[in-house]
C-alpha cells in the first residue's frame, strides 16, 4: 500500500463510518477494523476475487487501499476528454451507496439459497454469488479503472490494475507509472522479491 | 460592467505555444515594445500540483488540467477543448519529428497539392532553432536525406529495455530505427527544466522535464517583456473602414465580470491556432469584408488540413514489461521519401510496446468469469513469451478547399457568437490512392511482423485528422493563399496569422516543432518590419 494511503486511512474509517447502518459480517480472523459499518461485507468478496497468492495481508492492504479510492472519490469533477475531443464529462456520483446495497444484497442472497451470511460460505459459493450478481449487470470487464457498477468487479478493477499486481502479474519490479531516473532506462526489470506471505 | 482601451505595441490574440515563441523571440529582437498576449482561457501556472493532478488523473481518470478549458467555448469536429494560457501544448506529448523537404515541395515533386512558399533549407535552420527553444532531446538521423545542419541540443531520450528489443526486432525488416525526438530533458537544467524521470505520464509532466508553455510565459512576465492578459475572450477584429488595416480588438472579459476591453495596437498578430485564428477572422466579417477578413481569396477556413493515420498491433516472441516510459518510441522516416515514379505514398512509422490483450481480464477465452488466482494466472498466461507492438503511421493526405471550417449557427457561445465546425475533407488525388496506401501500409505491418514468429493482430484507420492545421494557408499569390510565407495577411498590412493556421499541407508526422519553426521565422521578420525606435 502507498504510504499516501496508509495515512488516509484514519479520515477514511471516520466519514465513511458516519454513514453505514448494516451489522458487521461475523468470523473475521484478521484485524479490519479499518472497514467502516455496512462495509465489513467486502473482506469476504476480498478474499473470493483477490489471489491467495498475495495473502490474507496482501488482501486486507488491496482492500484497504480499495476503500480509500472510494472515500477519495469526488463526483463532479471535469474528467480528462482525451485527446482531440470536443465534449467533456463529469465524474459521476461517489458509488458508494450502491456498494452498500450491493454487499446487502449479497448476504440477502446467501441466506436465501444457504441460510447463512455471505462471510460463511466457502470461496466456490460465494464466488458462485458474484458470477450471478455480476452477470445480472452485465459486467464482462475489469475496465481501466473501478466503474461504480459493481463492488466486486470494482475491487477487482482496482486491485488488478495497480502497480502491484502488475509486478505480481509478471513476477518484475516495473513500477508502473512510477518517477525513475533516466538510469538503466535500457535494463531490464529486476525478478520480483519473493516476500513470505502469511 | 466597465469598458475601457488599451495601446499596445503589439497585440498577440491567443497564448499557446505559438503565441510564447513569437512573443519571446519578438521582444528579444525587439525589446522596449509593448506587447500583450491576450487568452481567452485562464493562467494555470501552478506547477506545484501537477505531481497531485497527475494522481488524480491515474487513479479517477480526472482532467489533469483544471480550469483549463471554457465550458461554452467548444466547436464540432477535431478541436481541442483545451482553452487556458499555453493550450494545448500544456498537454501534448513532446514529439517533435521534422517534416522533410517533400512537404514543402508536393506540387513540384509529384503534381499534388500545393508547394510552400519557403526554402526547405531556410526551414531547417528554424528547425534547429524551434529544437533549441523547446529543448529537444533526439539522435543523429540514420538516413543522409534527414541531414542536420546542427545537433540536437540534448542527447536522444535513452530507449527503454522494451524498445531496445523492439529496435533489434522492427531493423529485421531492413527499415532503420531511432529514437524519436522529443521536447523533453535529457539534461538536467536545461532551460532551467529538471530532467525527465519518464513517468510515463508526458500529458501531464509532474517534474516539468517536457517543455510547455507556461515556462516560456513565465519568464516572459518575470522580465516584464509581455503583459499576459488572460480570461479575456477576443470576440472582433475592427477593420479600418478606409485602409487595409485592423484598428483594434474587441474583447469580452471570461472572469465574470463581463467588462469589455478595446484593444489598439500597430500589430496583431493572431497566435490562436488552427481552429481558433480562422473563427475570429470569420467572426469579424462586416462593412468592406463580408465575407470575413483576410479573406478576399474566399479561403479562410478553407483547407484543414492534418494526416491520417493507420496503426496496427503485432504479435512477436519475445518478452515485455509494459509500464516503463511507455510513451518514448522508434521512429523510421524511410517513407517520407516516394521516388516521383512510384505510386504517391508517404508516411512515418512508429513504434511502441504495447499491453494490448496483456491486460488483466474478468473472463476467460471461454466465458466464464475468473476470480483470484485464476484470474492472475490467465493474466500470467497471456503476457508470458509473446510480447506485442503497437506500430502506427502518419499517412500524408492532403486537403479539399472544401475541407473547412464554418460559423455554426446552432451552436452560439454564452455572448451569442457562433462556434466553428470543422469538417475535413481530403482532394480527389488523395481519396483515389486511398486503397493503394491502405494496401502498402498492411504489407509492410506483415513485412515488420515476419521476424520472430510475429503476426499482425489488427489494423485500423483513424477517423479523424491529426495534429490540424491549415484554414489561413500561406503563398505567394493571393488569389490562392490567405498569407504570405511569413504569415502576413495579404489583405491586411498589420495582420499576421502565425503558426498552425498556415500551413498548406499537414504532413506525414507529428507537426507542433513545424508550428514552431515557422513561428520563429516570422516573428523575425515581424521584428524587422517595425520601425526603428519601436
Amino acid at each position: 500500500m502507498r504510504r499516501r494511503d496508509l495515512l488516509k486511512l484514519g479520515a477514511t474509517v471516520a466519514a465513511l463510518a458516519a454513514t453505514g447502518v448494516a451489522a458487521p459480517e461475523p468470523s473475521q480472523d484478521i484485524a479490519l477494523d479499518f472497514l467502516p459499518r455496512g462495509f465489513t461485507g467486502l473482506w469476504p468478496v476480498a478474499q473470493a476475487v483477490l489471489p491467495k497468492e498475495i495473502g490474507a495481508a496482501g488482501q486486507k492492504e488491496a482492500l484497504a487501499a480499495f476503500v480509500t479510492w472510494i472515500h477519495d472519490h469526488d463526483a463532479g469533477r471535469y474528467l480528462d476528454p482525451g485527446y482531440g475531443h470536443t465534449r467533456v464529462a463529469k465524474s459521476a456520483a461517489a458509488p458508494i451507496e450502491r456498494y452498500r446495497a450491493q454487499l446487502q444484497a449479497l448476504g440477502a442472497a446467501a441466506r436465501r439459497r444457504h441460510g447463512k451470511g455471505f462471510g460463511a460460505l466457502d470461496l466456490a459459493a460465494r464466488r458462485a454469488l458474484l458470477v450471478e450478481a455480476l452477470a445480472a449487470l452485465k459486467i464482462d470487464g475489469l475496465g481501466e479503472r473501478p466503474s461504480g457498477r459493481h463492488v466486486a468487479s470494482a475491487l477487482m478493477s482496482h486491485y488488478f490494475s495497480s502497480i502491484e499486481a502488475n509486478d505480481l502479474c509478471y513476477e518484475a519490479e516495473i513500477g508502473r507509472d512510477s518517477c525513475r531516473s533516466l538510469a538503466g532506462s535500457g535494463e531490464r526489470p529486476e525478478p520480483l522479491a519473493k516476500a513470505p506471505r502469511p | 460592467m466597465t469598458h475601457r482601451r488599451v495601446g499596445a505595441d503589439v497585440v498577440l490574440i491567443g497564448g499557446g505555444i505559438t503565441a510564447a515563441m513569437a512573443a519571446a523571440r519578438l521582444t528579444e529582437k525587439r525589446p522596449g515594445l509593448r506587447v500583450i498576449v491576450i487568452e481567452a482561457g485562464q493562467r494555470l501556472f501552478d506547477f506545484e500540483n501537477r505531481m497531485s493532478q497527475r494522481e488524480r488523473y491515474l487513479a479517477y481518470g480526472e482532467n489533469p488540467w483544471p480550469g483549463d478549458f471554457i465550458p461554452d467555448q467548444g466547436g464540432e469536429g477535431v478541436i481541442s477543448r483545451s482553452m487556458a494560457v499555453g493550450g494545448s501544448a500544456m498537454h501534448w506529448g513532446g514529439v517533435t519529428n521534422r517534416f522533410s523537404l517533400e512537404d514543402t515541395r508536393l506540387r513540384s515533386m509529384y503534381g499534388l497539392a500545393t508547394d510552400w512558399p519557403i526554402e526547405w533549407d531556410e526551414l531547417e535552420r528554424y528547425y534547429c532553432d524551434a529544437e533549441r527553444q523547446l529543448g529537444v532531446c533526439g539522435e543523429e538521423p540514420p538516413l543522409p536525406e534527414d541531414k542536420r545542419s546542427q545537433p540536437y541540443p540534448m542527447p536522444a531520450m535513452p530507449l527503454s529495455y522494451n524498445l531496445k528489443v523492439l529496435k533489434t526486432w522492427s531493423e529485421k525488416s531492413g527499415l532503420p530505427f531511432g529514437a524519436t525526438p522529443a521536447a523533453k530533458n535529457t539534461v538536467d537544467g536545461y532551460d532551467g527544466r529538471s530532467i525527465c524521470m519518464r513517468c510515463n505520464t508526458c500529458e501531464v509532466c509532474p517534474t516539468g522535464a517536457r517543455y510547455s508553455p507556461d515556462w516560456t510565459f513565465k519568464r516572459l512576465l518575470e522580465q516584464k517583456r509581455i503583459e499576459l492578459h488572460d480570461q479575456t475572450l477576443v470576440r472582433r477584429l475592427v477593420p479600418n473602414g478606409t485602409r487595409n488595416w485592423i484598428d483594434s480588438a474587441d474583447a469580452v472579459k471570461e472572469d465574470g465580470t463581463g467588462d469589455t476591453v478595446t484593444y489598439e495596437a500597430g500589430l496583431f498578430l493572431l497566435t490562436a491556432g488552427y481552429a481558433w485564428s480562422s473563427h475570429l477572422l470569420l467572426l469579424s466579417a462586416g462593412g468592406r469584408s463580408p465575407g470575413g477578413l483576410a479573406n478576399s481569396s474566399g479561403l479562410v477556413g478553407r483547407y484543414m488540413t492534418g494526416h491520417s493515420f493507420i496503426q496496427g498491433w503485432i504479435e512477436m516472441d519475445g518478452q515485455l514489461y509494459p509500464g516503463m516510459n511507455d510513451q518514448h518510441s522508434l521512429i523510421s522516416r524511410q517513407f517520407f521519401r516516394c521516388a516521383p515514379s512510384s505510386p504517391f505514398v508517404r508516411h512515418d512509422l512508429r513504434v511502441w510496446d504495447s499491453s494490448v490483450g496483456k491486460g488483466p481480464q474478468l473472463k476467460n477465452e471461454a466465458g466464464a468469469v475468473l476470480f483470484g488466482d485464476d484470474l492472475l494466472s490467465d493474466w500470467r498466461k497471456r503476457t508470458r513469451g509473446r510480447a506485442v507492438a503497437r506500430v502506427r503511421t502518419y499517412v500524408d493526405v492532403h486537403p479539399d478547399r472544401d475541407s473547412r471550417l464554418t460559423l455554426d449557427s446552432t451552436n452560439l457561445n454564452r455572448w451569442g457568437d457562433p462556434m466553428p465546425r470543422v469538417e475535413h475533407r481530403l482532394d480527389a488525388a488523395t481519396n483515389a490512392r486511398a486503397e493503394a496506401t491502405r494496401a502498402h501500409v498492411s504489407s509492410l505491418f506483415e513485412r515488420l511482423a515476419e521476424s520472430d514468429n510475429g503476426r499482425v493482430l489488427s489494423i485500423s484507420e483513424g477517423d479523424y485528422l491529426d495534429h490540424p492545421g491549415g484554414g489561413c494557408r500561406m503563398g505567394t499569390d493571393p488569389a490562392v493563399s490567405v498569407v504570405d510565407s511569413y504569415g502576413r495577411a495579404h489583405d491586411h498590412e498589420n495582420l499576421w496569422v502565425l503558426g498552425s493556421p498556415t500551413l498548406p499541407t499537414g504532413g506525414c508526422t507529428n507537426a507542433t516543432l513545424t508550428f514552431v519553426a515557422l513561428t520563429l521565422r516570422s516573428a523575425e521578420k515581424i521584428a524587422a518590419s517595425l520601425p526603428s525606435g519601436g
